[in-house]
């Protein structure tokens, strides 16, 4: 089942008449287009409207990058909130009283969809985006593992050479944190491919990553794992972007996500981290190991 | 880890918010995306994902910075940051999602949300001297980084080629911030190479491409260059159409190159204090064929602003409604991008960026390469 199948599927279970979403991630996982890459996410806000079934609209400046895309759902950036008004009426087909699902919303594009959709009720959809999107199939897990050693690649010559030395290695891929570059240490991360893949090597405590990936297990929660993890590891999902869950401090979100075989986790402590996909048996390594990647 | 903002350049920018908040009566702010963290509170930290911010978000209450924080998405922020907010008044939120706006107005019944849309908007203009100065410098930086660049872009090369040198080239030259998927594209010459692009709402507008790929540059391409590029917490955006050719350009590529500098000229004369983006629009527009498409790329504008963001209010050309578009006006301290875009079948594409910087008497130019011609010619 596609990508798209399996959200709308999980808008049926859970009642969601329309979905509109500002993450960049959860669109691309949706509608399958690209566009460019841009940081500072908020404004213009990305825009994907999912319908419980048929085909999505999207909000981009790139229409070459959604070619997969019937051209009448394909949208030019919409800088004048009163456009995504008039849009949103004709994508729901002037339908009133929906349940629409959204990640995060500014309160002025809240507003403006109660204006848009009249008597609508908005909830939350990153729980559903969760557990759709936590899932990868082992065509996406084989590429994050290659998106993996090409980063992790790339941040060994950082070590060598330094900033411009890690950047010649990456080749011009798109940074979506920017890198953290010394003697000692390297964290980086890019997006090829449409996927997410990180690299960090430094000093750390191995021992502590390792009993970190004990503690993955598909068939507990995020919390049952969150509480169990060692004090400053963070994991977090990877892939289209950065994912639910994230793990830290003792606490998760959503907390009563259970994980999944498929599930592909970035597991960081200190200036380490590994990529592991999640395995019905535990975890299984992408990256370098523990030890490897504790400098 | 968190680092913060010289102080020289927080301390203006803290001065218009404030004063932006009595204003609007805004009692308090809970900010979530890094751009608007950053503003107000200088605060920022690589640890941030710039793609998402799903991954260590940072927060802002008020003066109080929470890095990592929980997503806006999570209910539970709001429990976290709850001591820090005012028991009644209004907030001011740029984003969160349902469930943590439902326990906010559970905590707080008595807090008026407002979107900080207008507060972040506020707090822009007017720049201080210091403020413009690093813009200046950001730029001027980023186009010496190009112009080292020109004699790369030849038959052979690909254009993620030319973006990995750029970005290897910035970095050297301290400008390792890159917030766009820096461009290099080949642009159609002919409708016919861009049934891709130009169709749905793209259909009669000028066709142009932004997504760098693989693509190897032939013998006469045109490749746009496009980057946004973070300097001491306020962006340089430089633009330029280079020409993949040792023959230099021809009589019809020199006359498109003109005619967008003409276009280009017009919105600058146009450009001063009082002035609106309806203005720098109709500006672009005069005389021009209205049968063609306007001499912008669509979903684009022809003229914009920018500071802390790559692209910021004033905007000229963009879908705004008429009244909305003249209600953006031009100050002193602006500093503006003027960026028409000019294609004709048969010969290409051309686009590039002057950086304007307002004035009370006028504008200064502040763009050092020769746009309006083909580099090296």
């Amino acid at each position: 089942m596609g990508h798209l199948e399996r959200l709308q599927e999980g808008m049926v279970r859970g009642g969601f008449d329309a979905l509109l979403l500002g993450g960049e991630a959860a669109g691309q996982f949706a509608a399958g287009h690209f566009r460019i890459g841009v940081h500072m996410p908020g404004w213009p806000i990305p825009v994907t409207f999912v319908p419980s079934s048929g085909v999505p609209h999207i909000v981009t400046a790139d229409p070459d990058g959604a070619v997969n895309l019937p051209a009448d759902h394909v949208h030019g950036m919409m800088w004048n909130p009163e456009t995504l008004v008039t849009e949103l009426r004709s994508w729901v087909q002037g339908a009133t009283g929906l349940r629409v699902g959204t990640d995060a919303l500014s309160p002025g594009g809240r507003a403006l969809i109660e204006a848009a959709l009249p008597g609508s009720t908005i909830v939350d959809a990153t729980r559903l985006l969760a557990e759709v999107m936590l899932t990868k199939s082992p065509e996406e897990i084989e590429a994050l593992g290659q998106l993996c050693a090409f980063v992790t690649a790339a941040a060994e010559e950082g070590l060598r050479g330094g900033r411009p030395a890690l950047l010649r290695a990456l080749h011009g891929a798109f940074v979506v944190s920017f890198p953290q570059v010394s003697a000692r240490h390297v964290t980086v991360a890019v997006r090829r491919g449409g996927l997410i893949g990180e690299a960090r090597l430094g000093p750390g405590d191995a021992n502590r990553g390792e009993r970190a990936l004990e503690c993955l297990r598909a068939g507990s929660t995020a919390a049952e794992v969150a509480a169990a993890l060692p004090p400053g590891v963070e994991v977090v999902g990877i892939g289209w972007g950065y994912e639910a869950p994230l793990l830290r401090d003792g606490w998760a979100t959503p907390e009563d996500l259970v994980l999944q075989p498929g599930a592909v986790l970035a597991v960081r402590w200190d200036r380490c981290g590994v990529t592991v996909g999640l395995e019905a048996d535990g975890p299984r390594l992408l990256s370098l190991s523990p030890k490897e990647v504790a400098r | 880890m968190i680092e913060l903002d010289a102080p020289e350049l927080l301390a203006p920018r803290l001065s218009r918010v404030t004063r932006a908040a009595e204003m609007l009566g805004v009692d308090g702010w809970l900010l979530t995306t890094s751009q608007a963290v950053r503003t107000v509170t200088g605060a920022w930290s690589d640890d941030v994902d710039l793609f998402g911010e799903w991954s260590s978000p940072v927060v802002a209450v008020g003066a109080t910075v929470l890095s990592p924080g929980r997503p806006p998405s999570d209910a539970r922020l709001i429990d976290d940051v709850i001591d820090l907010l005012p028991l009644r008044g209004t907030i001011a939120i740029d984003r969160l999602g349902p469930l943590a706006l439902e326990r906010l107005a559970e905590l707080r019944p008595e807090l008026t949300v407002q979107d900080a849309a207008m507060l972040l908007g506020a707090a822009k203009v007017p720049r201080e001297q210091v403020e413009i100065d690093v813009l200046v410098e950001a730029h001027r930086r980023t186009e010496a980084v190009l112009g080292s660049m020109v004699d790369l872009v030849r038959p052979g090369v690909s254009e993620r080629d030319l973006t990995s040198e750029f970005t290897v080239r910035a970095a050297e030259s301290g400008l390792d911030r890159m917030h766009l998927d820096t461009v290099f594209s080949v642009l159609p010459k002919e409708h016919s190479q861009a049934a891709s692009w130009v169709r749905g709402s793209w259909e009669g507008r000028s066709p142009y491409r932004e997504l760098t790929t693989d693509r190897v540059l032939a013998e006469g391409d045109h490749v746009a260059f496009d980057a946004g590029v973070g300097y001491r917490g306020y962006t340089a955006d430089v633009g330029w159409t280079l020409l993949a050719s040792a023959k230099g350009p021809s009589p019809a590529q020199v006359a498109l190159a003109t005619r967008w500098d003409e276009v280009a000229r017009r919105v600058i004369d146009a450009a001063r204090p009082g002035v609106s983006a309806s203005a720098l629009r109709a500006a672009a527009l005069k005389g021009w064929d209205p049968a063609l498409p306007p001499p912008w790329p669509y979903p684009l504008y022809v003229a914009h602003g920018v500071g802390t963001e790559l692209a910021e209010p004033p905007f000229a050309g963009a879908d705004f409604a008429p009244e909305a578009e003249a209600a953006m006006v031009l100050t002193e301290g602006n500093v503006l991008m003027i960026e028409p875009y000019i294609w004709e079948e048969g010969v290409g594409g051309y686009r590039a960026e002057y950086c304007i910087a307002v004035g009370a008497d006028g504008t200064d130019i502040v763009s050092s390469l020769p746009y309006g011609r083909w580099p090296g010619s």
